[in-house]
This record gives C-alpha cells, structure tokens and sequence, in this order.
C-alpha cells in the first residue's frame, strides 16, 4: 500500500526544522517505509505548488524537461506502487494570496495512491500573526506592527497568509475529504517530548526516537528574533530597515526589562486578536470535531500569564537604547 | 539704628533673581534706608561664604573674614538695613557655616537677621537635580532621588529643614531666624520679590523696582526632557540641544515632574511629619509659619505628567529624531 502524507504548514510552525531533519535523514527514514524525496532547490517541496503559485525563486532547472506537472508524475511513477509512505512538507501550499493551491487538482494528480492525507499545523494567532511580522521583517520593510494588526484583524490575512485556519481547511476540502486532514495544535505538539519532529515521526510510525537524529548546522535555522528589540529598532527606522547595529543596541538594552516574554501586543491588541479568532477556531474544532477527537487540539487563545506586554517596556530601555544610539553618533 | 538681614537662600528659591533685582535697584534701595553692597565679583555676595566654604572663582573672595567685619564696622553704627543675599550661607556639605562665628563677626549691627526661604521638598529636589544637569551629568534620576531621600541631603543641600533651623540656631536666637515659604510667596502679590522685600521692611515693593538688565535667571527646562537627555547623554552632560530635542516631544510640557506618583508618596510620607514639627517649633517665634504644600498637592496631580506616564510614542519620536540629527 502507498500513502502520501502532505504537511501544508502552516508557516511558522517549525517546518523549516521538520524539512531539514526529513531531508538530511532520509537515508534511516527510507529503511523504515518512508520516502522524502530530494526535489531541489532546498529540503522543502515548495517546488511542487509551481502548477498554481508562481515561485520565481526557483531556478527551471529542477523541474526537468516535463515542467512543475512532470514533477507530480514522477511523483506517482516512483512512489505509488512502492509499499511506505510518501511524506511531502510545503508551507507554501497553505498560502492565500496572491495565489492559492487548487486542492482538487492537487488530489487528482495523487490519485495513483492508496491513500493522501493533509497534515495542517495551527497556531495560535496570536502568535503566528506575530511571528509573521517579524519574518517579514528579517527580510524586509513590513507595515508598522499596528498596522499589520489592524489589517489582519479586518481581512483574517497576515502577508497572504490565513490567520483564519478555516479559510485553510476549507480550501483543502476542496479536493480532500474531512476524514483524511489532520490538524494538529502547534503549540500542544511542540511541548510533547521530542517536539513536533517526534509527532511526525509517530504519525509515520517511524520507530526511532528523534533525539537519535544527529544535530543540524545552525547556519540555515531560522530563528525568529526577540520581538521587543524588532518592534523599537524598526520603529525607530521605519520606514528603512533598522540594519544590524540598531537591532544589536536594541537587543542589548532588553536586559532592562521586567521578567516575562517579550510580546509584540499591548494587552488591548492581544484581545483583539483573541476576540476576533476564538470564535472562529471553535467553529472550526466543532466542525472537524467528526473526524478528529478535539482534546488533540484546543487552540486556547488566553494569553498566557508570563507575557510581557508591549507597553510594560519602561523608560529604562528606551534610555539604554538611545543612549547607546547617542554614543554610537 | 542699624539692623543686617543674611538672606541664606535656600537654592532653587529664586535667589539669582532676587539678587540681580537688588543689584539692579540699589540706588533706589539705598534711598530708602536699604543697603544692598557690591561685594565681590556677583551680583549676590556670595563671595562672604567663601569664609567657611571654598567657591570657585568669580564666587571666592580672598579675605572674607574681613569683608564681614567690613559690613559691620561701616554699616554698624549708621541707621540702616543691610540686607547680603548668598544661598551658599545655607550649605551644609561639603562645608558650612560656623554660624556662632558669623553672628560674633556682626555684633556691630543693632539688629541681626537671618532670612531663610524655603520650598516643599519635592519641587526642591526636582529643581537642584535640574540645576546639576545644567553643571554636570547628575546620573539617572531614581539613584540620585534614593540616596537624596536617605541621607536628606541633596547636592549638600538640606532636604530636612528642621536640621537646618537646627546649624542656624547654633549661632542665632530662634527670634532672630525668619522662615519664608517659598511656594507661598510666589502666588503673593509681587511675588518672591515682593515677599522678600516685606520680610525686611522695605518701604518698596516689586512693582517699584525696575528689571534686572540681566533678564530672566535660570529657567529651567521641563523636568522630564532633563530626565531623557541626561539618561541618553550618560555618561557625558546633556548638551542644551539633546535637552531641547527631548523637550520638544513631549506631550505637555509645562507641566511634567520627574517623580513617579510612588515616588511623590514617599517623599509626602517622609517629609510632611518633618515639615508640620518644624512649624510647630516656630510657633511661638513665628505663629502661622506654614511650609507649602508638596508638589502636586496645590494642584489635582492629573494635571502632572509624571516619570511613568512618558509613552512608547514619545520615546520612538525622540529616537527618530536623534536619530534624524546624527545624519
């Protein structure tokens, strides 16, 4: 029997790890009925959205002579009659905007397998709007933080992506049916022992422990950075990138913070957020709630206790981080 | 007969523009009985102190012993009022008056003095930080409050009054010490000036003196442009620019305090009791002496801006414009 499991994300919910763990142990994960395949240019298989999301960033060369849909045939002439299953990882195929996968061609071109199931990571808006935010950050100018919130509290889309997971499924139901979409609780999952890559290698009945993969080079880890530090640099920068001595200055002034984690939100705007989303959330558990038992998946929106709010900084790190601005001239 | 009043300050209590108005108007002072004498290289004498206290040039004089001893041969036997105006009289570190000392070198006069103006210690204290600023880098604002309120001491000026009334009566009868609040009088008819002109008699009144040609003394900026400019100067003064960049920013202005409100309670709850003994001492020298009341509490405090309420958006703008200045 050959199955296909097809991980969509969401952005932000380690994929990049989940990816490059799969891509660089693929050899141990092969002997035990599970294929990842190597479809070039990096450990992900964005590559496979090319039918309905133009991605310019990847070279022509990877896809042969048969084009994005010779890729997809390939797929099925070398998995489908193969016993294991096949597991594919792109997050770009959860995107909205300014494309979207077509969910329905998507399954037919799998119809060569016994089985296909989505896999979707949700997490908690809050936090993946933030995490959003500062991702576009890293690479760029985005809309101030208030904004950005505003923007996506109106349209339920943070940089052409779903903060509305039902938004999600629904578009994957176009083509798969509710039984075979998993959904998974990003932020239950990543405090199960092993994390998010031991929930994939359990859903794959994989039977090595994923302490057993030997660490990654740190260099292509995409760590996110303190979200505080960002907020003040890039305010103080915008509209311009705040380039990396502004954010070092203002990383070294967070040492006068009081304890907490560092969030992007005041407490009014993390409301908000919960206002907004909560409701949609249980829709969609008591939606799916058929298919999948809902204790996998609760998706509380309650901010937690240990955050520290945007506007509970305190003059004592704006004095650090100007002074620090006023020294360096 | 010839009487001397040692106007002693306290600092931060308009003393630069008292002095300058008296320089200015000696003449006419002199008209009607009140000498105010040139001594020294300031408009204040403030070089007599420099008998006890070292000052820095043009403050210092080299023989003030004699200079007192001066006052009183020339002025002692006439019909007269002398009036010398030096808050360093009222210092109390590094070093301070001997005030048993002072009052022997003055027993040429008929009558002896000593005027003494005193502000709440709240609005003191924020003033003296500003002053140093001005000087020097006083350091962050909190420390600076901390170890003022321990040792009630700030810059080697008395923060408990009632210690101060204390070193003055180690030379001076408390019948001869005459208390001024300063609060209070600024919200009198003529003001501080007019204030300081009753307290020793003069025939005249503010409105009679003409200005000082030297203008307006020591306006301070707003107390929390002091408070950022010096935060982002450390370790270096705040340079008047940074100062006025800082000021420039903020919301309201006029009205801001360097306190925060728990910091304001602390000092009403250390000082108050100190203030209500103090004034209950001088009943019987000077029934009705009142202290003025502490900062914010003449005032509804909504109407101050205080340390904490400084927002995300002030301290952005400033940094882009710090920022925008370096470029």
């Amino acid at each position: 029997m050959a199955h296909v499991i097809l991980h969509i994300g969401a952005h932000k919910t380690a994929t990049s790890f989940v990816q490059r763990q799969m891509f660089f142990n693929r050899a141990a994960l092969r002997r035990h009925g599970v294929y990842y395949p190597d479809l070039g240019p990096n450990p992900a298989h964005h590559i496979l959205a090319t039918p309905w999301i133009s991605l310019p960033e990847i070279d022509p060369e990877y896809y042969g002579p048969s084009g994005p849909d010779g890729l997809w045939e390939t797929l099925t002439q070398t998995y489908a009659h193969k016993p294991g299953t096949l597991f594919l990882s792109a997050e770009v195929f959860s995107r909205a905007r300014p494309q979207a996968v077509d969910f329905a061609d998507m399954r037919a071109r799998l119809a060569g397998f016994d089985s296909v199931k989505v896999l979707y990571v949700l997490r908690r808006q809050p936090e993946l709007l933030q995490s959003i935010w500062l991702q576009v950050l890293k690479s760029g100018t985005p809309p101030p933080f208030d904004r950005f919130l505003s923007h996506a509290l109106q349209t339920h889309l943070a940089s052409g992506l779903w903060l509305d997971h039902t938004r999600v499924y629904e578009a994957v139901g176009q083509g798969v049916p509710a039984e075979d979409i998993l959904l998974w609780d990003y932020d239950q999952i990543r405090h199960h022992p092993g994390g998010i890559l031991q929930a994939v290698l359990d859903l794959l009945q994989v039977p090595i422990s994923a302490r057993a993969f030997p660490p990654l080079p740190d260099t292509q880890a995409n760590h996110s950075p303190d979200p505080l530090a960002s907020y003040a640099a890039y305010a103080i920068s915008s509209p311009d990138h705040p380039g990396a001595a502004l954010m070092r200055r203002a990383h070294q002034a967070l040492i006068h913070l009081p304890q907490g984690r560092p969030t992007l939100y005041t407490r009014a705007e993390y409301l908000a957020v919960q206002e907004t989303f909560a409701p949609l959330n249980a829709a969609l558990l008591q939606r799916h709630s058929p298919y999948q038992p809902s204790n996998q998946y609760h998706l509380d929106l309650t901010p937690p206790g240990d955050l520290l709010w945007r506007d509970q900084i305190g003059n004592m790190f704006w004095l650090d981080l100007l002074n620090q601005m006023q020294k360096a001239g | 007969m010839a009487r001397i009043i040692l106007h002693i300050g306290t600092h931060k209590t308009a003393t630069t523009h008292i002095q300058d108005s008296l320089h200015a108007n000696r003449k006419r002072l002199k008209q009607h009985g009140v000498i105010f004498p040139h001594i020294g290289q300031t408009r204040g004498q403030h070089g007599l102190a420099s008998a006890w206290i070292k000052l820095p040039m043009p403050y210092s004089l080299t023989d003030a012993e004699r200079s007192w001893k001066r006052l009183a041969r020339v002025y002692g036997p006439g019909d007269h009022t002398v009036v010398v105006s030096s808050e360093e009289l009222s210092r109390l570190r590094p070093h301070r008056v001997n005030m048993a000392q002072l009052r022997d070198w003055l027993q040429g006069f008929d009558e002896i003095r000593i005027l003494c103006c005193l502000r709440n210690q709240a609005s003191f204290l924020q003033s003296v930080y500003q002053q140093v600023s001005d000087e020097r880098q006083p350091g962050h604002w909190v420390p600076y409050l901390q170890a003022a309120l321990r040792s009630r001491m700030v810059d080697g000026l008395a923060l408990n009054y009632a210690g101060l009334v204390s070193h003055i009566e180690t030379g001076f009868a408390p019948d001869e010490i005459t208390l001024l609040s300063y609060d209070h009088a600024i919200h009198s008819p003529g003001g501080i000036l007019g204030a300081v002109l009753a307290a020793i008699n003069c025939p005249l009144t503010a409105e009679d003196l003409s200005a000082s040609p030297h203008g307006t003394s020591n306006i301070s900026p707003p107390p929390l442009a002091s408070f950022a400019a010096n935060g982002i100067a450390l370790p270096a003064r705040a340079e008047a620019g940074l100062v006025h960049l800082a000021a420039r920013h903020l919301p309201r202005p006029n009205r801001t305090t360097l306190f925060s409100r728990p910091e304001l309670a602390q000092i009403r709850a250390l000082f108050d009791p100190l203030n209500r003994a103090l004034e209950n001492s001088r009943a019987s020298v000077q029934p009705g002496f009142r202290i003025g009341p502490m900062l914010g509490a003449e005032a509804p405090e909504h109407e101050l801006m205080f340390r904490g309420e400084l927002t995300e958006t002030y301290w952005i703008d400033l940094a882009r414009a710090l920022r925008s200045a370096q470029r």
